[in-house]
């Protein structure tokens, strides 16, 4: 059996596992289907190295993680969301618009309402790629806040960052198609 | 002592992921006690936490594959 038939003997037995791993961290589909393709790749183009001394998922597993962690590292954010001026005024106080106002979400009509959700869903889709993996990984996963950075390639203090400024546009988002209909 | 309203916010996601030095949770108990719109904000902060949390519990049941054509896309790739 040539290379070929061997890493596409894998393909059959691990890409729907290794796509739903990269599914559930970037809740994007083509971004996973992009990750998994790429794996792949690599592997058939490394394979000499690959001595068999761990499981070939395991293998294909540690490959996917760096691809993902490339992606972020290379993942530019548009400066649109980087800068807060929208949420807050020079002086670093609340801008008189975005004034906080509570949503009752602890109503729970609300979030079974499908409407919200799919206002929701759309406003998350929104948020640049890293900070929707940086909220998945907080509020879907039980990782490590650790575990999460090395993903992602962050800090620490990047981190929390990226969950605050992504909590402030969801809300701005939300109240914009949801609250304001 | 006293921090921006920016700055308390930005506290109140960081206690809830690694938690605060003395100090720092000094600053924001002082602001929150001094400012209506960040002791508003911190409410909303976990309504926001409810929504996301509960928004991805629904999700999480779902279990999606890789379509075929996608696969033999890979296995094509390999051959280039």
């Amino acid at each position: 059996m040539d290379t070929v038939d061997n890493v596409s003997e894998w393909v059959n037995d691990y890409s729907d596992e290794l796509f739903a791993w990269a599914l559930k961290r970037t809740q994007n589909v083509h971004l996973s289907e992009d990750l998994v393709q790429d794996t792949f790749v690599a592997a058939y183009q490394s394979v000499e190295r690959y001595k068999g001394e761990s499981s070939p998922k395991t293998w294909l597993h540690s490959i996917l993680k760096h691809k993902m962690m490339d992606h972020f590292r290379k993942e530019k954010v548009k400066e649109k969301y980087e800068n807060q001026s929208a949420f807050f005024q020079k002086n670093e106080s609340w801008d008189k618009h975005n004034n906080p106002t509570l949503w009752s979400t602890m109503d729970v009509t609300l979030l079974d309402n499908p409407g919200f959700n799919e206002a929701f869903a759309s406003c998350l889709e929104k948020l640049p790629q890293k900070w929707k993996t940086a909220v998945v990984g907080k509020y879907l996963t039980d990782k490590k806040a650790d575990d999460i950075c090395k993903e992602l390639s962050i800090t620490t203090s990047n981190y929390w960052q990226i969950v605050h400024r992504a909590k402030l546009n969801l809300r701005n988002c939300i109240e914009l198609n949801w609250f304001q209909d | 002592m006293l921090i921006s309203c920016k700055k308390a916010t930005e506290f109140i996601e960081k206690k809830d992921i690694f938690g605060l030095t003395k100090k720092e949770q000094f600053q924001l108990d002082l602001h929150v006690f001094l400012c209506a719109k960040c002791r508003k904000y911190q409410r909303l902060s976990e309504e926001l936490d409810h929504t996301l949390r509960h928004f991805f519990m629904n999700k999480s049941d779902e279990e999606l594959t890789l379509s075929e054509e996608k696969k033999e896309k890979i296995k094509d790739a390999l051959k280039k």
